[in-house]
């Protein structure tokens, strides 16, 4: 019961993985003036993942028709949970413009992080920073000049600096920089580094499990072998939850940062009830009295 | 400079990884936040079961929220050495 414990705690032989599995070998290596451009696996995953995506869509709707070929059903029924569940309902009428961009960063966010439990591939796209940091630095982009745009300049940094103008002098001191730094800094942060360190840690305990499981079954007490194997089994299948469960969050954080940046925007009409905005119930749920439907 | 030779004293006095350590400490306050989540929104489940889809959204969300924190905990000790 300890020797395949002790063996495993000293460390003589089990190959545990660093930080450097996530810089894969480089396939080549090619100057282009001030940009060192390679190519390995991490990168040509992003590059599938995005090329599949942009497939995927153009041939669902390539001869688009009324009655939906499977393609195209399975097609649009990513965007209506999108343009129903996150849009309309977070945004309001006023998100419907964004629903291409979300459907996209959804769509394309999925197949990065699900690659990570696909035999050949086998690597999360999204485990390294750069593409979280990209998409973050778009979002932060999109949601500031939506807010600017809605609610111009002075009055969208003036609701950032003084968000409680009846305050008490001390306190609207305190809330300023808070506000500032959460929503300027805080934000675009948090939303990389939240899908990156996901994927960074959902990867590093499957490889643990993994190779621990091989390491494990060249010593006598196979259970242990045994067990690892169980648990990157069990991981896998929760890996697979929280790949979309992140790419879920990603979009409706995205989402709630452009409706808190535009909601000020029109006093006039509240974005009124988005509830009756949708049409047909998506769900399968019995029908509930209205005035107890969200 | 001071912070290299804090990090590189603490790292003396413990025998093992400090970056386990670090995460341990990390993982205390997201342990309790998505406790306090999940029980929350299985009582308001409980209270009134047609609000079961909308309060499991919002637990989705505050759970992948509180979860980012721990997971930066575990990221940061790779990222720094």
């Amino acid at each position: 019961m300890l020797v395949g414990s002790v063996l495993a705690a000293e460390g003589g032989g089990f190959p545990a993985p660093t930080k450097d599995v996530f810089q894969p070998p480089h396939w080549f290596d090619v100057d282009l003036g001030p940009i060192h451009f390679y190519m390995n696996k991490a990168n040509s995953l992003a590059l599938f993942a995005a090329l599949f995506v942009g497939v995927v869509f153009w041939l669902g709707f390539r001869k688009a028709s009324i009655i939906p070929r499977p393609l195209q059903n399975f097609c649009e029924s990513v965007w209506d949970f999108i343009d129903l569940q996150v849009s309309r309902d977070i945004i309001g009428e006023k998100g419907r413009k964004y629903t291409p961009y979300f459907v996209v960063l959804f769509s394309f966010v999925l197949v990065c992080n699900v690659l990570a439990i696909i035999p050949a591939a086998q690597f999360p796209a999204t485990s390294r920073i750069a593409i979280p940091m990209i998409l973050s630095l778009i979002t932060f982009v999109i949601f500031n000049y939506a807010g600017i745009k809605a609610n111009g300049f002075r009055r969208y940094f003036g609701e950032m600096i003084n968000p409680a103008p009846t305050a008490p002098l001390g306190i609207r001191l305190l809330l300023g920089p808070i506000e500032l730094v959460s929503t300027l800094l805080v934000r675009p942060f948090t939303l990389a580094v939240r899908l990156f360190a996901n994927m960074f840690a959902g990867h590093m305990l499957l490889l643990i499990f993994s190779i621990g499981a091989e390491y494990l079954f060249e010593h006598p007490p196979y259970v242990f072998g045994a067990a690892s194997l169980l648990m990157a089994i069990i991981l896998t299948g929760f890996e697979l939850v929280i790949d979309l469960l992140q790419a879920y969050i990603i979009t409706v954080l995205t989402a709630a940062y452009i409706a808190g940046a535009i909601e000020h925007g029109d006093e006039e009409h509240e974005t009124g009830e988005p509830a009756e905005v949708r049409p047909v119930s998506t769900t399968t749920t019995a029908p509930v009295p209205a005035g107890a439907h969200s | 400079m001071i912070s290299d030779s804090l990090v590189l004293a603490a790292t003396d006095s413990v025998s093992g990884n400090i970056g386990a350590v670090a995460y341990g400490l990390a993982a205390i306050g997201p342990g309790i936040g998505i406790g306090i989540i999940f029980g929350l929104g299985v009582q308001a489940i409980a209270r009134q079961p047609e609000a079961e889809r909308v309060a499991f959204r919002y637990m989705l969300i505050g759970f992948a929220l509180v979860e980012a924190l721990a997971l930066i905990g575990f990221v940061v000790p790779f990222v720094f050495k």
